[in-house]
């Protein structure tokens, strides 16, 4: 959306700017031909011609194309760039500034600026080609510079976005935050919950899905007291049949396996009466009771 | 075709009305084949009128490359094809001798005229004027080759034609500086029915 709205800014932009450019070519043009018209009339006057074929000769080294001076119906001055091989056609004594173009594409303006003697009378014109190949490779440049412009503006909005989003993110990861630990452990007790490995002083201990799930639960807060309700919640989340039976039962059948395992392993899981279960912290209690 | 033919007439013609009135001014040849004094003034009067076209051009070029270009033609017409600044065009045949070295000329020719001392003296304030002018303009035109804005080049280019009229000094019928009208009419050169000073 950005940038549809920054292609279209940049492309009114650059069609205001063009033809503000051309109206300024066209204007500015008129003048210089008017100029050298009035300059004309005066060398006309005083019988000045060769003055006059110099003044058009310095015009043809920059944008004019031809210059030609009529007066009294003859074509006194016809001066014409090197490159120029067409005949400018005399359009009368009208003022009139005309688009027209060269055989080979060139594009140029054709002006015509009437001379009148004292009395007011049409006496001759000037007409001369100006070319507009400079002013249109300007609007070229202004063009593309607004396009790079409009493409780096949205290059440099999407960046801002982007690392805006990308803070944002980062952000919400505390910085210098770790991975969580990949072993979940408790005294002796060691769980991988990627393998689904179970170890008590280094011991392996064999347990099922669900031994696995409710050992897990218990370890994720050593020390903490988990309600039934909560242990049932979390080991038989689909299970509407289960109960604090199946959790006793359970309960019995880890402890036996732990101690089977190792020693160690023996009064992990401790029951709080009328609460719940947990596993002994034992780092806890030890530096609670002294051990 | 007929048009062409006519043209050619007229500038025949023309030419041949230069030539005469070049001919009339330098009768009084200085006798070692140079222009005389009055034949240079009428030269470097239509010179700078050039130099006051062409400015008047530039200041209204369709581009400022056109301004640039009309700037150095300027350049060139001032200081002459031993100028230090004088950049030689592609296509052309004449080489100008420079309205600053014409002028030191003058400066040089005017001491030994047949003139009363006080008009002798006015003359070389006169011309030194116009010298003055010309560097002023000269510099102006120089600054103008390297800019890039339109609206800086035209005020630089006004500048220029400012230093330009300056110089030619057009009757005013007040308070003036003199410079080439002066001179123009010390010498009974002034036929474009200006009116003196008062």
């Amino acid at each position: 959306m950005t940038i549809i709205l920054t292609g279209l800014g940049v492309g009114l932009f650059a069609d205001a700017y063009q033809r503000l450019l051309a109206e300024s070519f066209r204007e500015r043009s008129a003048s210089y031909a008017q100029a050298f018209a009035e300059g004309a009339k005066r060398w006309i006057e005083s019988g000045d011609l060769e003055m006059l074929r110099q003044a058009a000769q310095f015009l043809l080294v920059g944008s004019a194309l031809y210059v030609q001076v009529e007066s009294e119906g003859t074509l006194i001055i016809d001066e014409r760039a090197a490159a120029v091989e067409i005949e400018p056609e005399p359009a009368g004594a009208a003022r009139s500034i005309t688009d027209a173009s060269l055989p080979n594409g060139k594009p140029y303006l054709d002006i015509i600026i009437p001379l009148v003697d004292e009395d007011g009378s049409p006496s001759g014109y000037v007409s001369i080609g100006i070319d507009k190949s400079s002013v249109i490779a300007e609007a070229r440049g202004v063009l593309l510079l607004s396009a790079a412009g409009g493409l780096g503006f949205d290059i440099l909005l999407i960046g801002v976005l982007g690392w805006a989003l990308l803070g944002r993110m980062r952000a919400r990861e505390p910085i210098g935050a770790e991975k969580p630990p990949r072993y979940i452990e408790a005294g002796p007790l060691r769980i991988d919950p990627v393998r689904k490995e179970v170890t008590v002083g280094g011991r392996p201990v064999r347990l099922t899905p669900k031994q696995f799930a409710l050992l897990r639960l218990l370890a994720s807060e050593p020390g903490r007291v988990f309600s039934e309700e909560e242990i049932l919640k979390a080991v038989w989340p689909d299970s509407a049949y289960a109960d604090s039976k199946d959790i006793k039962q359970y309960v019995y059948l880890l402890r036996r396996r732990l101690g089977e395992a190792s020693p160690e392993g023996r009064g992990l899981i401790v029951t709080v009466a009328g609460f719940g279960y947990r596993i002994a912290d034992r780092s806890v209690e030890e530096d609670l009771t002294g051990k | 075709m007929v048009k062409n033919r006519s043209a050619v007439g007229i500038a025949a013609i023309a030419l041949f009305s230069l030539i005469v009135i070049a001919c009339s001014a330098a009768a009084a040849d200085q006798g070692d084949g140079t222009p005389s004094l009055e034949a240079q003034l009428i030269s470097f009067a239509s010179e700078l009128r050039l130099g006051l076209s062409l400015a008047a051009f530039a200041a209204y070029s369709p581009t400022i490359l056109d301004l640039r270009l009309h700037a150095q033609q300027l350049i060139n017409l001032i200081e002459g094809a031993d100028g230090p600044h004088y950049v030689r065009p592609t296509e052309s045949s004449d080489e100008p001798v420079g309205l600053l070295v014409e002028v030191t000329g003058w400066l040089r020719q005017i001491p030994d005229r047949p003139l009363p001392p006080d008009k002798k003296e006015r003359l070389l304030v006169a011309a030194k004027n116009v010298l003055i002018f010309l560097d002023l303009a000269r510099d102006a035109a120089l600054s103008l080759l390297d800019e890039r804005r339109m609206d800086r080049a035209k005020e630089g280019m006004f500048e220029v034609y400012a230093c330009l009229a300056a110089a030619y000094e057009p009757p005013c019928g007040t308070a003036y500086v003199p410079g080439l009208w002066t001179i123009l009419d010390a010498f009974g050169l002034t036929d474009r029915g200006e009116e003196p000073h008062s």
